[in-house]
């Protein structure tokens, strides 16, 4: 096996040397520390010794006397007997038969994932950290996204803007309806449904589920809009006939329990939603279906919430509900969308707070 | 709520204290009949005797160690370093007895010592008198360092010092001596290890370390009044670190910038961030900064001593910079 002959770096800071002269012949056997060339480097000839034996096979046209050359240059061979020098030499530093105040070294060769990640800087691919967890959320492609950020940075506010602006839209007849997601922790939500169920002062409805998810939108619909009443929103069903709503009047003034037994019963199909409901929250959990975008056109300044909760099977584990909201765009503003959904989502992951 | 200055708040804690537990006595230059450089021990001559203020020469390695045995026979001694800078010729025994004593006793000694000492660039006090030197402690196991920030704090962490079983490094920055702030009536105590939310805020997280609160809190007033809300954290103790209440911060803000009056190499900042970046990397959507004095000995002159500190200002361009990024 061929050993490479290469100029050793002599000294901390040595980067290049000028060769002086070969102190062994071509086809000469080496020794190891044999002295086999000497450079200077730092102003100071130095013979360089043979860590490993062979016959010398020197590349022609490399080491020159007078020449400079860098540190890691291949300049021969030690062969082993009857071996042939390698036909190619391998990756070597650029003989530097240059003047003396060449550019160093390390700047000849860059770092290339430095140079990778200045270039996904500038063609605007990188994210924060932030932006891509919450990019994962929103199921978003930050890839796609116009950066804001310093050095073309994707923020938060890129993927929270395309959320709002983007989501999944279909453009209809009165506007375009679109469709925001969003995932939260139901952990403590199940904790009170359970409690709920336990509690013997509680009438014997049995799930009351979709009643605290209209109280929880409720109030953080209030919040949401300083003041304006949700005395008036719906509760829709879609079963194998169709889609049904059944208007719910004082949801912020009715109690869970009262919530639960108006909205029990069958859902009258042939009811359309009138202007005058808030918003409307649908259950698909008969479905299987997390979200929904209407066929027909939903009434002006309409918002339809769907949450779907994903229990464990053990009971009081973790549990996570999936939200979601479909609007019109051309009623209601994108920005007070995406703030209702997020109020539905903190009173969701922290419903007794929000329920005192 | 009554108005208290921090020095006299912080002496008001001593006082209590001594007059609760008999054991604890104060070792310093002038701080008996004079009351101490910083008007630390005023009028605690007068109440508690020699026996327990008791002047020293200039012996700063003397008294120290002496206090460390003191500790280590039963008593609570405090430290009156007067300059942390000073206490800095005690610091062999600090480092090699009074922090290592309980784990090479198997737990059998203790060291309840305070070491007390004003810090920080002020005043023209140049290179002898203005360092801040808390990283050193911060970076050795079994000390306790304590920086408070108010005037409410100064009491109540001070109490917590003079009850705690280990060593406290508690430091008080000299630009904070004056200051006036409400302080509770009656007794209370500010456990190690829990920082202060000192103004909230949704936009940014500004740790502050000792004087730099105040600074931090103007800022964010300053940017209140734009719609900008800027959360400021006070950690109060770097040494324990409530690193859980800035990531809990970081997580709605996404944006932190640490600010303390040291050098920045090897910092308590640098140990903020590295954390952070270690518990919240997902919730980070700008780099995490650091904001930090000159990395020079304080200077004399004025005019350098200026340059090389941190303003408000400062704090304020480096906030709208990052909140930019």
């Amino acid at each position: 096996m061929a050993f490479q002959v290469i100029v050793p770096r002599i000294g901390w800071s040595m980067e290049k040397g000028v060769f002086s002269e070969w102190l062994k012949h071509e086809g000469e056997f080496v020794n190891q520390g044999d002295a086999v060339f000497s450079i200077e480097a730092d102003k100071a000839v130095e013979e360089v010794l043979s860590e490993d034996a062979g016959t010398l096979s020197i590349l022609a046209g490399v080491a020159l006397p007078g020449t400079e050359l860098l540190v890691g240059t291949v300049i021969g061979f030690l062969l082993e007997a009857g071996e042939a020098p390698p036909v190619t030499a391998p990756a070597t530093p650029r003989p530097a038969t240059l003047p003396a105040q060449t550019i160093p070294v390390s700047k000849q060769a860059p770092d290339p994932k430095a140079s990778q990640a200045a270039e996904a800087r500038q063609t605007g691919v990188v994210a924060s950290p932030r932006a891509r967890r919450v990019s994962r959320e929103l199921s978003v492609d930050w890839r796609r996204l116009t950066p804001t950020g310093t050095g073309g940075r994707v923020r938060e506010r890129d993927v929270l803007r395309s959320a709002t602006l983007g989501g999944v839209g279909r453009n209809r007849g009165s506007g375009l309806v679109s469709l925001l997601r969003v995932r939260a922790d139901a952990t403590q939500l199940v904790a009170l449904l359970d409690r709920l169920a336990d509690s013997a002062y509680v009438s014997s409805v049995s799930d009351h589920y979709e009643a605290i998810l209209v109280k929880l939108a409720a109030r953080a619909y209030l919040r949401n809009t300083s003041g304006v009443a949700a005395s008036c929103l719906a509760v829709g069903m879609i079963s194998s006939e169709g889609l049904g709503y059944r208007s719910l009047r004082g949801a912020e003034t009715h109690s869970v329990s009262e919530l639960a037994a108006l909205s029990q019963g069958p859902v009258g199909l042939e009811d359309t939603l009138s202007g005058d409901e808030a918003f409307t929250s649908l259950s698909l959990d008969s479905l299987g279906l997390d979200e929904y975008l209407p066929e027909y056109d939903v009434p002006g300044g309409q918002l339809l919430l769907f949450g779907r909760l994903a229990r464990s099977s053990t009971r009081g584990e973790g549990a996570s509900i999936a939200l979601a909201l479909s609007f019109q765009e051309a009623e209601v503003s994108l920005s007070r969308a995406a703030k209702f959904l997020e109020d539905v989502r903190i009173a969701v992951e922290d419903p007794f707070v929000f329920l005192a | 709520m009554r108005e208290l200055s921090y020095i006299d708040a912080a002496r008001e804690a001593l006082s209590e204290e001594m007059a609760r537990d008999p054991t604890i006595f104060v070792m310093g230059e002038g701080i008996g009949p004079r009351g101490g450089n910083f008007s630390t021990t005023v009028g605690l001559h007068a109440q508690y005797g020699s026996e327990r203020l008791r002047d020293t020469p200039i012996s700063e390695r003397g008294f120290t160690t002496l206090c460390i045995g003191a500790a280590l026979a039963g008593a609570r001694p405090v430290v009156d370093a007067m300059f942390v800078d000073f206490a800095l010729d005690g610091i062999s025994d600090l480092v090699n007895q009074a922090s290592k004593m309980r784990w090479m006793s198997s737990g059998r000694l203790e060291v309840p010592l305070v070491v007390r000492a004003c810090m920080g660039v002020f005043s023209s006090a140049a290179a002898h008198h203005s360092g801040s030197y808390y990283s050193f402690f911060a970076h050795i196991p079994g000390f306790q360092v304590v920086l408070p920030s108010s005037p409410a704090d100064a009491k109540g962490l001070l109490k917590t010092a003079l009850r705690s079983r280990d060593p406290v490094i508690f430091l008080e920055h000299r630009a904070l001596l004056a200051t006036k702030g409400p302080v509770p009536d009656g007794e209370y105590l500010i456990p190690f290890g829990q920082a202060a939310i000192v103004h909230e805020g949704t936009d940014l997280t500004l740790v502050g370390l000792s004087a730099m609160v105040p600074k931090c809190l103007e800022v964010a007033r300053t940017l209140a009044a734009e719609g900008i809300t800027v959360e400021v954290i006070d950690p109060r103790t770097v040494a324990p670190l409530d690193v859980a209440t800035i990531c809990a911060s970081v997580k709605k803000t996404g944006r932190l910038l640490i600010v303390e009056e040291d050098y920045a190499s090897c910092s308590v900042a640098a140990e903020i961030a590295s954390r952070v970046g270690d518990e919240s990397f997902d919730d980070l959507d700008a780099p995490i900064r650091r904001l930090h004095c000159g990395f020079a000995p304080a200077p004399y002159s004025p005019a350098l001593e200026k340059a090389m500190a941190i303003s408000t200002q400062t704090i304020l361009q480096k906030t709208r910079e990052l909140l930019a990024e």
